[in-house]
């Protein structure tokens, strides 16, 4: 079944809480989703939640949800939407693709239903150039 | 009855003179007053936007009193849909 997933990712990767809508493409807003958040706020790195159905890009309702929750936290967090075929995350304004893709995102796509993404080599230098940065954030 | 404010990491309670009924556009209201005058301690923001608490909702729960208890905090849906 294909549904949307939502990850609370911290240090390292590790993976500090999740949950699951019944759709493919909405994760219904959920006080209980607030509630984690609030309470791993000091340990939050990235904030990620997956398109089944793509597309690899932010929404209009993602948009405003990161804006809020930026507010609320009074510090930015990292973003990241994992779709069928790649991976975005924004940060600092920028929405790029990762490349390699953190090891949970095959973790994210198989609770949400996803076939496994393709393997190619990834040849674009800008977005080559926003992965460097990320790496670099990440340090 | 008693609103619970999140914003720019902290969370604090603010006692209201209101009912249960007051809509969610007041209570948004409201909690930007509250913030712009320094009512709650360590949550002064004067220059707050008007529309701070756009993409804000307003939860109306009771305690395990059965005292009514308002909490206002960012909305937190995501989705390709929308």
């Amino acid at each position: 079944m294909l549904r949307e997933v939502c990850f609370l990712i911290g240090q390292d990767g590790a993976v500090l809480w999740a949950d699951t809508s019944g759709s493919v493409a909405a994760l219904a807003d959920s006080r209980a989703r607030w509630d984690a958040i609030w309470r791993l706020r000091g340990e939050i790195v990235e904030i990620a939640h997956s398109h089944p159905v793509g597309p690899a890009a932010f929404s209009a309702e993602d948009e405003s949800t990161m804006a809020a929750i930026d507010s609320a936290l009074g510090r930015p967090v990292r973003y990241i939407v994992v779709a069928p075929r790649a991976t975005v995350a924004r940060f600092g304004g920028e929405t790029f693709r990762l490349t390699p893709e953190p090891w949970w995102a095959t973790l994210m796509r198989l609770s949400s239903g996803m076939a496994r993404a393709p393997q190619h080599k990834h040849t674009d230098k800008h977005t080559d150039r926003l992965t460097d940065r990320h790496k670099e954030m990440r340090r | 009855m008693i609103l619970n404010i999140t914003f720019n990491g902290h969370s604090a309670d603010y006692q209201l003179g209101l009912d249960h009924d007051a809509s969610d556009t007041e209570i948004r209201r409201i909690a930007g007053e509250v913030l712009r005058s320094g009512g709650i301690r360590g949550m002064h923001v004067p220059h707050l936007a008007g529309d701070a608490f756009r993409n804000y909702v307003v939860d109306r729960l009771r305690t395990s009193g059965g005292e009514p208890r308002i909490y206002l905090r960012p909305k937190v849906p995501f989705g390709a849909g929308g």
